[in-house]
């Protein structure tokens, strides 16, 4: 029989206890271009859960690459389309029309982008937001824009209507049109329409763009004026075809080429007038803290700096055979050929 | 297919010394000597390694086989894992190795062979699997082998995919953030 003293006995020492140093993430040592690979596997309920994890994972989890792939592999967005742009050329979230040029914003736009159209479509399914018609014009409807639970909507004999507590962003409810206003604006067209909070800016067939200060004109509609007064009237040699407000600046493009850059605070005379060829109307403009775009119906896409006085443009496109109708970004351009 | 099978017997029995298989008597087969930083030594047959972009550019670029090549920036541990995997998926053609066509096939699943291969990842010097798994991709990423790039950052998504945010950050090792912090990282 054999014994084995107990100190015989070999036990193995405990391994040494690790010192709980922090640990560094792992993922910290990876490039963020493999991070971002990673988190591209994810689904984007994961991905907005692993955002909620640390400053870093926020960072990476946010970027817009990811939901803008998101975006892409979901139809909601053309990723053939050559994207200068890093934010989506449209985003029907009323925090956006409100403050359109934060750059947080601009940077979670193709998220929001996924999330407004996810919930689009569950309300869809679970039957709510049902589309409601709001009638009331005499005339063709040429301009349409929408501000929180208001849609102003121009028609083609010059009349403005305002409908208000429509719904919340894009959920219109069935049944709950509270109010609806109409004002003779112009004598012709209302060809585009811009709202926000507190203006109400409209271009028109008449040469003219209006500025109407959305307070006074309720007053003035419900004190039954038939034809209220705007705060500012933009005067140009031709029809306005289209408008783009940010800020206090506002650009206008009109029917015999030209393409006005005006500062609202001195309604005057327009800062600048640039002509960008004659005759040939201006599908659509735009511009940011650098450069004016604008589009026109021979297909061509032109921008000028802002800090340059003369005509001549920064930048030409001439990729599309039809006339374009373009939807512009600040941080690029995304045309859409129509 | 002898060839193959062979193959499968080394990586199972985790040598990993794909160099000396036995075909090299039949006719001479390229091999080329890595050494890693912590000064392990490896000998691969020159299909095995140009698997990885970088060592395929390197041995257009000398033509012909160099002295020992030194790694740098790769563990031995980590070498001896994508050795493993470069010498069974050189002979696959099912799984594909160029960004292209990985690309398309992004959200394919993970093979039967890659899923073993991601399983014995084992804990090296008591470090939680994540790390390694982190190691590795880092090493794939240097090599530049898109097929193990795809295969470990998947692997790597997976860890994290259906998981609760407290569970990831005991995984990650992330400290809990103070309430005013989360209140910001939840917007």
């Amino acid at each position: 029989m054999h014994f084995y003293p107990s100190s015989h006995v070999y036990i193995s020492p405990p391994p040494p206890l690790r010192a709980r140093t922090p640990r560094p993430d792992p993922l910290s040592r990876l490039c963020p271009e493999l991070c971002l690979h990673i988190l591209s596997f994810l689904h984007p309920v994961d991905l907005d859960n692993s955002a909620q994890v640390s400053r870093s994972w926020n960072a990476a989890a946010r970027d817009p690459a990811l939901w803008f792939a998101i975006c892409a592999k979901e139809g909601y967005c053309d990723p053939s389309v050559v994207r200068l742009a890093t934010a989506p050329p449209f985003v029907f979230d009323q925090a956006v029309v409100a403050l359109p040029d934060s750059p947080e914003m601009r940077r979670s736009a193709w998220r929001r982008l996924y999330i407004e159209r996810q919930r689009i479509f569950r309300n869809r399914l679970i039957g709510r937001n049902m589309c409601v018609n709001l009638s009331g014009h005499e005339d063709l409807i040429l301009s349409v824009s929408v501000c929180g639970n208001t849609v102003a909507s121009g028609s083609r004999n010059g009349d403005v209507f305002i409908q208000d507590g429509v719904g919340t962003g894009l959920t219109v409810h069935k049944d709950s049109v509270k109010r609806q206003l109409s004002f003779l604006a112009h004598i012709t067209g209302v060809s585009c329409l811009e709202m926000n909070e507190v203006e109400l800016l409209t271009g028109s067939w008449d040469n003219t763009v209006k500025v109407w200060d959305r307070r006074q004109l309720m007053e003035d509609i419900e004190a039954d004026i038939d034809e209220p007064v705007s705060k500012v009237t933009l005067t140009h040699p031709k029809s306005i075809i289209c408008i783009k407000r940010r800020g206090d600046y506002l650009v206008s493009g009109t029917l015999g080429g030209t393409v006005h850059f005006w500062d609202l605070r001195e309604p005057k005379k327009a800062v600048r007038a640039i002509t960008f060829a004659e005759d040939k109307l201006v599908s659509s403009v735009d511009f940011d803290d650098e450069f004016i775009f604008a589009t026109n119906s021979q297909g061509k896409l032109c921008s000028w700096s802002r800090s340059d006085p003369s005509d001549s443009p920064v930048w030409t496109c001439d990729a599309h055979e039809v006339s374009t109708f373009a939807a512009c970004t600040p941080a690029g351009v995304d045309v859409r050929c129509a | 297919m002898f060839h193959r099978a062979n193959l499968r017997n080394n990586s199972k029995n985790g040598r990993s010394q794909v160099g000396q298989n036995r075909n090299s008597k039949k006719k001479p087969v390229a091999k080329l000597t890595l050494i890693t930083e912590d000064n392990e030594s490896f000998t691969v047959c020159k299909k095995v390694a140009e698997m990885s972009m970088f060592f395929k550019n390197m041995l257009q670029d000398t033509e012909g086989i160099p002295a020992p090549f030194i790694v740098p920036n790769v563990s031995g541990y980590d070498l001896k894992k994508i050795i493993e995997y470069c010498s069974y998926h050189c002979l696959d053609t099912d799984c594909p190795n160029d960004n292209d066509s990985l690309r398309s096939r992004r959200d394919r699943k993970i093979g039967h062979w890659d899923e073993t291969f991601v399983r014995n990842i084992i804990n090296k010097d008591g470090d939680p699997v994540i790390d390694n798994l982190v190691g590795l991709t880092k090493a794939a990423y240097f090599l530049d082998i898109p097929g193990l790039i795809w295969l470990m950052t998947k692997s790597i998504a997976n860890t994290i995919d259906p998981k609760p945010i407290a569970e990831i950050r005991e995984i990650f090792n992330v400290p809990v953030p103070s309430e005013r912090e989360e209140e910001i990282l939840q917007r």
